[in-house]
């Protein structure tokens, strides 16, 4: 167990370096002067202040290291405006926790609506139950994120008022505002995310209840809700969670749309803004913020699996 | 060790009558057919017997004969979407379990009748510590709590010879071996102190070393606790020596049935007699036996007519391939019950039909 999770850590480690090389490549991958390309009417002085900061005139592997030092330290460079510019530090710093909480929202809403779908459609498999939810799975994966949310604003923002429309509430102001202000960015990307859990959930779920044990179970006369619950979920959810740690990747993807759309302050929204203003040095802290996440995510998820599962557990 | 029959016995519901004096269980022209796409199967076609309490029935019979869908059937455990037009009746205790829905049936099973299945690796949850798949019984049919359960747990797993139950307790299935797991499915099973026990082919998937000693520790706990047992395999031998009667199976039907000792003395049916003279087949895996006669069971959508065994009998005359012998008693035991027109000890089918067929001599 522990060599499993140290070799493990030093996977992690090797990718974490490829990511954030990828990330602070991205500023070489522009064409002509990144520095010109930043600021393209700005002063030659400042032009000057950003190849200092990058240090642009040496070694890219030097320039790389200089970098992953400062990045580690938490220094992810400074926006480069026409009258000074704040360091990106302090935008990240803002807006990751509200990214953070729109994933989680997202994660737990996703799963949460999955969860049972996936299990009655299982309990129910070949029946109008099924049929229907199986239906229901197809549309809402059909329709993009951005849309359903366009849609959603349009029916329970603007016309019912029941959600705020945009902006975003501290949970400190008012948890049950937050929470409004949350539900429908945090919908709009759950719900093709619980379609994907649910198909999943269910056809795992219909393997496991043809098992030699539930028919065990069954024989030793437990209630239909015990047996689905406390012996087919556990050996059913293994590809269902690995799928919803990977999936945070494509929910980072959808978040950055769904935070402009809304406009919640994350780091979406951020790398929008940056990206709209040639902030190059902030979009690369973003990404490389976001990998690194990512990358944390799928390892957390891959030790998560490993104490799910005691054959894996013990096979260490 | 306590006494745990006696713990439980406290527990004992009002379902379980011990002012009944039938047979405990008793299987009434049981039908068990299933929808296909190839048609219906007639898995279980029309069988009986009974078992008194305390008693052991042997269900013997070729891989593909029924055993598996009539044991499953008893507990209504038959995929219900499948089954067309089940009849029979399933008296237990005098109640008929035939008509009962999945929420009466959950009263019955595992508390009153219990199962263990052939592979403990596949019948055992995997992801579930071996202690807590047996509380789950308990705390359902008796309402045990957490602690309680465990340390029945405990006292169940010592009880099927584990050593060191309080560190067994929290281990998973594959911790375990495969006569260890099996031990564990039958405290699974013993848990709630059923009254009937249908063990399918218990000892198939063990090693030849362990099935003894899990077939020598369902006999003690069967009359520790003075439990039915239907033990069900497809060799006549691991039956054999265990069973107060033997019924066997060919092609969904009950072919022969009678005391063991007077099956094996007093062989009538030339399928039990095949099956009687099958040697353990050496090259292939454990558990096979090379049948003394060739071919397979006959496919149970349209089975042969005339005697079901027919095509295979080394016996068979005419008649055995257009008309079914019914379920008789035999001449010197009528607690011995076979389908045959030409039985073993008696002329073959085409003797008996020569010499019915020549002219009789006139006595002049
Ligand atoms: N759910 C089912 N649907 C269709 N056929 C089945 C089903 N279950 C069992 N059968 C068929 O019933 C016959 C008897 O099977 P089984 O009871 O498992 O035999 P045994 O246990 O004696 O080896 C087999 O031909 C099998 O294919
Ligand atoms: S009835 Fe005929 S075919 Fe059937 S077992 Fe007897 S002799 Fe063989
Ligand atoms: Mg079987």
């Amino acid at each position: 167990m522990g060599a499993l999770i140290g070799k493990k850590v030093v996977q992690l480690a090797a990718v974490l370096l490829v990511v954030t090389f990828f990330s602070f490549l991205l500023i070489h991958l522009l064409p002509g002067d990144p520095a010109a390309t930043i600021i393209p009417l700005g002063t030659d002085a400042q032009r000057t202040q950003l190849r200092k900061d990058v240090g642009l005139d040496k070694p890219l592997v030097s320039q790389y290291t200089r970098w992953l030092g400062k990045f580690v330290r938490g220094d992810f460079g400074r926006y480069y405006r026409q009258f000074g510019g704040e360091p990106v530090r302090k935008r990240l710093s803002q807006a990751l926790p509200v990214s953070l909480q729109l994933l989680v929202y997202a994660e737990v809403l996703a799963l949460v609506i999955a969860i049972p779908l996936g299990i009655l459609a299982a309990y129910r498999a070949g029946t109008w139950v099924d049929r229907f939810l199986s239906t229901g799975a197809f549309a809402s994966l059909a329709i993009p994120d951005f849309v359903l949310a366009l849609v959603l604003i349009f029916y329970l923002g603007v016309k019912l008022k029941w959600f705020p429309v945009l902006g975003y509430v501290h949970f400190g102001q008012s948890p049950t505002e937050h929470f409004k202000s949350m539900f429908l960015p945090a919908f709009s990307l759950a719900l093709a995310q619980a379609a994907v859990y649910m198909r999943l959930l269910r056809s795992d779920m219909i393997a496991t209840l043809q098992e030699d044990y539930i028919l065990m179970a069954r024989s030793q006369g437990l209630p239909t809700w015990r047996i689905l619950l406390r012996h087919a979920l556990r050996p059913s959810s293994f590809s269902l969670l690995t799928v919803a740690g990977i999936s945070v990747g494509t929910l980072i993807g959808g978040a950055i749309v769904i935070e402009a759309i809304f406009t919640l302050p994350g780091v979406g929204l951020t790398i929008f803004q940056a990206i709209s203003e040639r902030q190059y040095i902030a979009v690369q802290a973003c990404v490389a913020v976001i990998g690194c996440g990512y990358v944390v995510v799928n390892f957390v998820v891959d030790l998560l699996y490993t104490a799910l599962d005691p054959r894996v557990r013990h096979a260490a | 060790m306590r006494n745990d029959a006696a713990a439980v016995g406290e527990l004992l519901d009002p379902v379980g009558r011990s002012d009944f004096d039938g047979p405990l269980l008793d299987v009434r022209d049981l039908t068990t057919h299933f929808q296909t796409p190839r048609g219906i199967v007639r898995a279980v076609d029309g069988v009986s017997f009974t078992l008194e309490a305390g008693r052991t029935l042997g269900i013997v019979g070729e891989s593909g004969s029924g055993k598996t869908v009539l044991s499953r059937s008893i507990l209504g455990l038959s995929p219900r979407r499948q089954l067309v037009d089940p009849q029979g009746q399933i008296l237990f205790e005098g109640r008929d379990l035939r008509p009962m829905d999945e929420h009466e049936l959950r009263e019955v099973r595992g508390r009153q009748i219990s199962m263990i299945f052939q592979d403990p690796m596949t019948a055992l949850n995997p992801v579930m510590k071996v202690g807590r798949q047996i509380m789950e019984s308990l705390r359902v049919h008796f309402d045990m709590s957490k602690a309680d359960a465990r340390e029945r747990a405990i006292d169940l797993l010592g009880q099927v010879g584990i050593p060191s139950p309080g560190v067994r307790v929290d281990e998973y299935p594959h911790q375990l071996s495969g006569g260890m797991r099996q031990r564990v499915m039958i405290a699974i099973a013993l848990s709630c102190e059923p009254k009937l026990l249908i063990a399918d082919e218990p000892t198939t998937a063990l090693d030849v070393t362990v099935q003894a000693q899990i077939l020598d520790l369902l006999g003690r706990l069967q009359s520790e606790r003075n439990m039915a047992v239907v033990l069900i395999s497809h060799d006549l031998e691991v039956v054999g020596g265990r069973a107060d009667d033997i019924a066997v199976m060919y092609a969904g039907r009950i072919v022969e049935m009678g005391p063991a000792a007077e099956l094996f003395k007093a062989t009538r049916m030339p399928y039990t007699d095949a099956l009687l003279r099958s040697v353990p087949n050496i090259e292939d895996p454990p558990h096979t036996r090379l049948l003394a006669i060739g071919g397979r069971p006959p496919d149970l959508v349209s089975p042969p007519p005339g005697c079901r065994f027919n095509p295979r009998c080394p016996r068979a005359g005419f008649r055995c391939g257009v008309q079914e012998p019914p379920l008789a008693p035999d001449d010197d035991n009528v607690h011995h019950i076979y389908r045959c027109w030409y039985p073993v000890g008696g002329p073959t089918g085409p003797e008996a039909e020569a010499a019915e067929a020549r002219p009789r001599r006139v006595e002049h």
